[in-house]
C-alpha cells in the first residue's frame, strides 16, 4: 500500500508533465507549420494555401510577392507610429508606413522622385520657398495627401509635444505653422524665419521622421491617441497590429506609386533585445534580418550567413552632460581633456568591436563626414597626462555616473561602457555605472537633469545639410539635446545654419569641428561599422547613406 | 549496623568534556555543503587575501581566456595567398588567427590557432572585458553574502517581531498584520524586487531593501503559527499570572521557543536570497557593475554561451553548489532541530 503512495504521485506527476509537453510540442509544431516557407520564400505546401502563391491582382506580372519578411533589431524607438510621437530610432519602420514630404536617395541625397514634393524653388535670401506636390498619392484610407496635410504634419512634428529628434531644427526654421501657406491642394510656400538653405533637407526623411506626411482629416476625425493605435499613412506599408516592446505587423499595398508592388506581402518587426536569441532565431529561420555586432558578423559570416555592412558609418562618443551648471566636472576644459586622454581607442576599436572601427576625432563627426578637417589626428592614449590634468582640475572626486544601456546599433554598449569606466577610474576618477534603458536616458536627456552624468551614443553619418539641422540639436545653448552652453559654439552653429552656398557651409562646419576639437565637447571615441546578417532570402542590400534608417526599404523593393 | 557514611566533601565534580557531545550532534551532518558553506564563508570574509588579480582591473587584450585545463582552439584552414609582411606599410591585426606556419604555400591545408588555450595564472579563464572570473566570483561570494546577511537580518528580524506580535496578541491586531504579510506575499516576488529597484535605482543598498520588504511576510506567517501554538502552553500563563511585560513574554518566553524554527528557516532562506539577488542582478536590476555579483557575471556572459562558455558556466556552479548546500544544510538543521522530526 505504501509502495503504491510512493510511487503513485511521481508517476501521476510524469504523466501530467508528459502530456503537457506533447501539447505544447504538437501546438509549437502546428503553428510553426503555418509560416514554415521554402528557401526560395515561396509558401510550402503545408502552410496557408492559395493567397501566398498568387499574387495580388494589381502587382506587376515580373514581381513574385513573396509571404513574409521577418526583421528582429534590438528597439524600434517609441513604437508609437505618429509623426510626433516618434524619434529618429522608430524611422526604419515609420518609413513603411509614411512617405515623406522632401524625398531622399540611397545616396543619401533630396530627390524629387521619391517623395511628395516634385519640385521645389528659393528665394535669393533662403527665406521664402515654394514645394509643388505630386497629385497621384493616396493615405491607405483612400484620401489624397494634400499641402494640408503637409501643413498639418509639420505642424505636428515641430510642436513644443513633438518628441521627433530634430524638432528643434525644423522650429528654428517654422517658428509658427501659419509660416506655411497652402496655395492650392499641390502647392505650398514657407516663409522661414530665418534664412534657411537647407530647409527642403529639414522635412526629408534624411535624418529623422520630420518629414514624414500624416493624414490631417483622419487624424482629426479619430483623434491623437486613436490614431496612435490604429495609424494611417500613404507608405508602401500599411499598419496591421503591434504588441509594444513585441512586434509590429504591416502588409503590403497592392501598387504604391514608391514601391510598385513590394517583394513581401507581409513585414514583420519584431524586438529582440538579446543577441544571442536574434541569432538563434536567425539560425532556427524564425526571422530573415537582425541586427549583429561587430564581435559576432566575422563567426556569424563563417557559419554562412550572408552580412551586410556600413563601414565608418558612426561614431561613438559620450557626452559631458550640462556642462553649463556651476558645479558640473565638466565646467574645466582640462577635466575634459583628462577624459579625452584617459581612455585607449585602439584597444577599445580591436577587442571591444572586434576590430571593426577606427579611433575618432570629434563627436558627432564620423572621419568619413563632409565638413571636417582632415588634418586633425585623433587624439592619444596619455593617462600619465591625463592624471596631471585631472590633478591640475577643479575636480575633487565628485561622482560620474554613465548610464549604461544596450542599443540597436551598438549592442557592444554595456561593455564599452564598462571599459572606459575602467580607463577612467586608472586615473582617479569617481565612476558610478548606472544600467538603464535607453528611453530613460533619453528622458534625462530631454529634461537637462543629467548633473555630473554621461552616456553614450552612436550619431550615424549624414550629408552636410544633416550636420547643419544636428548641430544646433545636440550642442547649441537652444538644442533639445544639448550638453553645451558655449557662445562661442553657438556663434558658430548660427554661422553654419546661415551659410547657403555649400562652400561656405563647409567652411563654416570645419570651423566648428576644430573648435570642438580644441575644447574636448565630447568624449569621442571611434568610427564604428554597422553589421546586418541575414540567411538566404536576402542576397543583395544596399544599407543607403539615410540617417537612422539603413536602406530597410531596399529589402521589399522589388 | 553502621550506616554507610559519605563523604559529600570527598566527591569531585566528574569534568564531562562537551567534544563528545559536540561531534555526536554533528555526526550525520551533510559534510560536503558544509564544507561548500565554509569555503564560500571564508572566501567572502579573505577575499583580499586569497587572490591574486584584482577583481575590476580592465585588460582588454586579455579577454576571454579560456579556463587553465582548455587547450588551443585549432580550425584547419586553405591558405589563399602570402604577404611579405615587412613591407607591408599597413598593421595587420589578426583577431582570429595567432599562429600561422610561415612556410606554408598557398592551397596548403594547415592548422590555424584561433584562441590560444588557458594558463593555471587564470584558473577559469576570463570575461569578455579581460578580468579574471575567479577572482570575480570570490568578490561576488563577499557581495552575495552581505546581501544575503543583511537582508535576512532585516527582513527576518522584522518578520519574526510582527509573527510575535500577530501570535502573541492575536485577534484584530493578528488579523492586521497578517493580511498586510499575506498582500506580500501575493505580489509576483521578482516583479515586486525589480519594481523597487527600477524607481530607488540599482546599488547594493535597495537590493537588500527590495529583498528585505519580500522576506519579512513568509517569516511573519510561520513564526506566528509558532507562537500560536506556544500560546496554550502553562509557561506563557505562568509568566502572565506572575507579571511579566508583554514585551518580555515575547522577548523571553516566545522567542526562545521559535528559535529553532527560525534558524532552520534563515538557514533555508539564504539560498533563496542568493537565488534573488543573482535574478536581480541578471535582469539588470541587482548590482550595477563592474562591481562583482554572479548574476551579474551569468549576465555578461550569455551572449557567449556559444563561443566562450566558462563565463557563464563558472558563475552557475557557484551559485548553484552554493544555494544547494544551504538547502541541504537548512533541511539536516531541520532534522536536528525538530523533535517531531527526530522521532520519525
Amino acid at each position: 500500500m505504501s509502495r503504491h503512495r510512493f510511487f503513485g504521485i511521481p508517476f501521476l506527476i510524469a504523466a501530467l508533465t508528459s502530456l503537457m509537453l506533447v501539447v505544447a510540442v504538437a501546438c509549437g509544431s502546428s503553428s510553426e507549420s503555418e509560416t514554415t516557407q521554402d528557401s526560395s520564400g515561396e509558401a510550402s505546401a503545408t502552410s496557408v494555401p492559395v493567397a501566398t502563391s498568387a499574387p495580388a491582382a494589381s502587382v506587376p506580372a515580373s514581381v513574385t510577392r513573396q509571404e513574409k519578411l521577418t526583421i528582429a533589431i534590438t528597439d524600434m524607438g517609441n513604437e508609437t507610429p505618429t509623426v510626433w510621437q516618434e524619434y529618429a530610432f522608430g524611422k526604419a519602420y515609420m518609413r513603411f508606413l509614411y512617405d515623406a514630404f522632401t524625398g531622399t536617395n540611397d545616396a543619401g541625397e533630396v530627390d524629387k522622385t521619391t517623395g511628395a514634393a516634385i519640385d521645389w524653388s528659393m528665394s535669393a535670401d533662403a527665406m521664402d520657398w515654394t514645394f509643388t506636390l505630386r497629385d497621384d498619392i493616396k493615405f491607405h484610407n483612400g484620401d489624397p495627401l494634400t499641402a494640408e496635410d503637409v501643413k498639418f504634419s509639420i505642424a505636428l512634428t515641430s510642436s513644443e509635444d513633438s518628441v521627433a529628434s530634430y524638432a528643434g531644427t525644423v522650429r528654428a526654421a517654422i517658428a509658427d505653422p501659419d509660416q506655411i501657406t497652402v496655395v492650392s491642394p499641390t502647392e505650398l510656400q514657407i516663409h522661414a524665419s530665418k534664412p534657411s538653405g537647407f530647409l527642403n533637407w529639414f522635412i526629408s526623411d534624411i535624418q529623422g521622421v520630420e518629414g514624414l506626411i500624416q493624414p490631417k482629416n483622419y487624424t482629426e476625425s479619430v483623434g491623437n491617441d486613436e490614431f496612435a493605435k490604429s495609424p494611417i499613412g500613404s507608405g508602401p506599408y500599411k499598419f496591421v497590429d503591434q504588441r509594444k516592446g513585441d512586434f509590429m505587423e504591416m502588409e503590403a499595398m497592392d501598387d504604391h506609386w514608391r514601391n510598385g508592388g513590394s517583394k513581401f506581402k507581409t513585414v514583420l518587426w519584431r524586438i529582440i533585445p538579446e543577441e544571442s536569441t536574434r541569432i538563434a532565431a536567425l539560425k532556427a529561420g524564425e526571422v530573415d534580418v537582425i541586427s549583429v555586432s561587430r564581435e559576432r558578423a566575422p563567426q556569424l559570416r563563417e557559419d554562412g550567413l550572408n552580412i551586410f555592412s556600413k563601414e565608418g558609418a558612426s561614431v561613438m562618443g559620450l557626452y559631458f552632460h550640462e556642462q553649463w551648471r556651476d558645479d558640473s566636472i565638466w565646467k574645466d576644459i582640462n577635466v575634459r581633456e583628462a577624459f579625452n586622454l584617459a581612455i585607449n581607442r585602439e584597444e577599445i576599436c580591436e577587442f571591444v568591436f572586434a576590430g571593426q572601427c577606427t579611433p575618432a576625432k570629434v563627436y558627432p563627426w564620423p572621419d568619413i563626414a563632409p565638413g571636417t578637417d582632415k588634418s586633425l589626428t585623433p587624439l592619444p592614449f596619455d593617462p600619465v597626462r591625463a592624471k596631471e590634468l585631472l590633478d591640475a582640475s577643479d575636480y575633487n572626486g565628485e561622482e560620474l555616473a554613465i548610464r549604461s544601456y544596450p542599443r540597436a546599433d551598438v549592442p557592444e554598449g554595456p561593455r564599452f561602457i564598462e571599459a572606459v569606466a575602467a580607463y577612467l577610474t586608472d586615473i582617479g576618477v569617481n565612476v558610478k555605472i548606472i544600467p538603464t534603458e535607453y528611453a530613460s536616458y533619453r528622458k534625462e536627456r530631454l529634461a537637462h537633469t543629467l548633473d555630473n552624468g554621461s552616456g553614450y551614443l552612436a550619431a550615424p553619418n549624414r550629408p552636410l545639410a544633416g550636420f547643419v539641422g544636428l548641430m544646433r540639436v545636440l550642442n547649441h545653448s537652444t538644442g533639445t539635446f544639448t550638453s553645451t552652453h558655449d557662445p562661442e559654439i553657438d556663434r558658430l552653429i548660427e554661422a553654419l545654419e546661415a551659410g547657403v552656398s555649400p562652400a561656405d557651409v563647409e567652411a563654416a562646419s570645419i570651423a566648428l569641428y576644430q573648435y570642438m576639437y580644441s575644447q574636448f565637447s565630447h568624449l569621442t571615441c571611434c568610427n564604428m561599422n554597422i553589421s546586418y546578417a541575414t540567411n538566404d532570402r536576402i542576397e543583395s542590400w544596399d544599407l543607403g547613406k539615410r540617417v537612422w534608417d539603413d536602406g530597410f526599404s531596399n529589402l521589399v523593393q522589388p | 549496623m553502621m550506616a554507610n557514611v559519605i563523604d559529600t566533601a570527598a566527591i569531585q565534580p566528574v569534568k564531562v568534556s562537551r567534544l563528545p557531545k559536540i561531534f555526536a550532534a554533528f555526526k550525520a551532518a551533510p559534510v560536503i555543503p558544509l564544507t561548500i558553506i565554509v569555503v564560500f564563508v571564508l572566501a567572502a570574509l579573505l577575499a583580499d587575501l586569497v587572490t591574486f588579480h584584482d577583481a575590476y582591473q580592465v585588460k582588454l587584450p586579455e579577454r576571454l581566456v579560456p579556463p587553465a585545463w582548455v587547450g588551443d582552439t585549432t580550425v584547419m584552414k586553405t591558405v589563399s595567398e602570402t604577404v611579405a609582411i615587412d613591407e607591408l606599410e599597413k598593421k595587420i591585426t589578426l583577431t582570429k588567427a595567432s599562429a600561422i606556419d610561415s612556410s606554408s604555400q598557398v592551397g596548403d591545408r594547415i592548422e590555424v590557432v584561433v584562441r590560444q588555450g588557458g594558463s593555471w595564472s587564470r584558473p577559469l579563464g576570463t570575461d569578455p572585458l579581460g578580468r579574471d572570473i575567479l577572482t570575480r566570483i570570490i568578490y561576488g561570494a563577499r557581495v552575495s553574502i552581505i546581501i544575503a546577511g543583511a537582508a535576512l537580518a532585516i527582513g527576518g528580524g522584522f518578520g519574526t517581531l510582527v509573527g510575535l506580535t500577530a501570535g502573541y496578541y492575536g485577534g484584530k491586531i493578528d488579523t492586521i498584520l497578517m493580511r498586510f504579510a499575506d498582500i506580500t506575499l501575493a505580489f509576483p516576488l521578482i516583479l515586486f524586487a525589480i519594481l523597487l529597484v527600477m524607481v530607488l535605482g540599482p546599488s547594493m543598498m535597495n537590493v537588500i531593501i527590495a529583498i528585505s520588504l519580500v522576506l519579512w511576510a513568509r517569516y511573519a506567517r510561520v513564526i506566528r503559527g509558532e507562537a500560536l501554538g506556544l500560546m496554550q502552553r502553562d509557561f506563557i500563563a505562568r509568566a502572565r499570572v506572575s507579571g511579566a511585560s508583554d514585551w518580555r513574554i515575547m522577548m523571553r518566553h516566545l522567542l526562545p521557543n521559535v528559535m529553532p524554527t527560525l534558524i532552520v528557516l534563515l538557514t533555508l532562506q539564504v539560498g533563496w536570497v542568493i537565488i534573488v539577488e543573482a535574478s536581480l542582478s541578471f535582469l539588470g536590476a541587482g548590482i550595477p557593475p563592474p562591481t562583482p555579483a554572479w548574476g551579474g557575471m551569468l549576465s555578461e556572459g550569455k551572449e557567449y554561451v556559444s563561443t566562450a562558455w566558462w563565463v557563464t558556466t563558472a558563475p552557475g556552479v557557484a551559485i548553484m553548489l552554493v544555494v544547494m548546500a544551504f538547502n541541504l544544510c537548512g533541511d539536516w538543521l531541520r532534522e536536528k532541530l525538530d523533535p517531531k522530526q527526530r522521532s520519525i
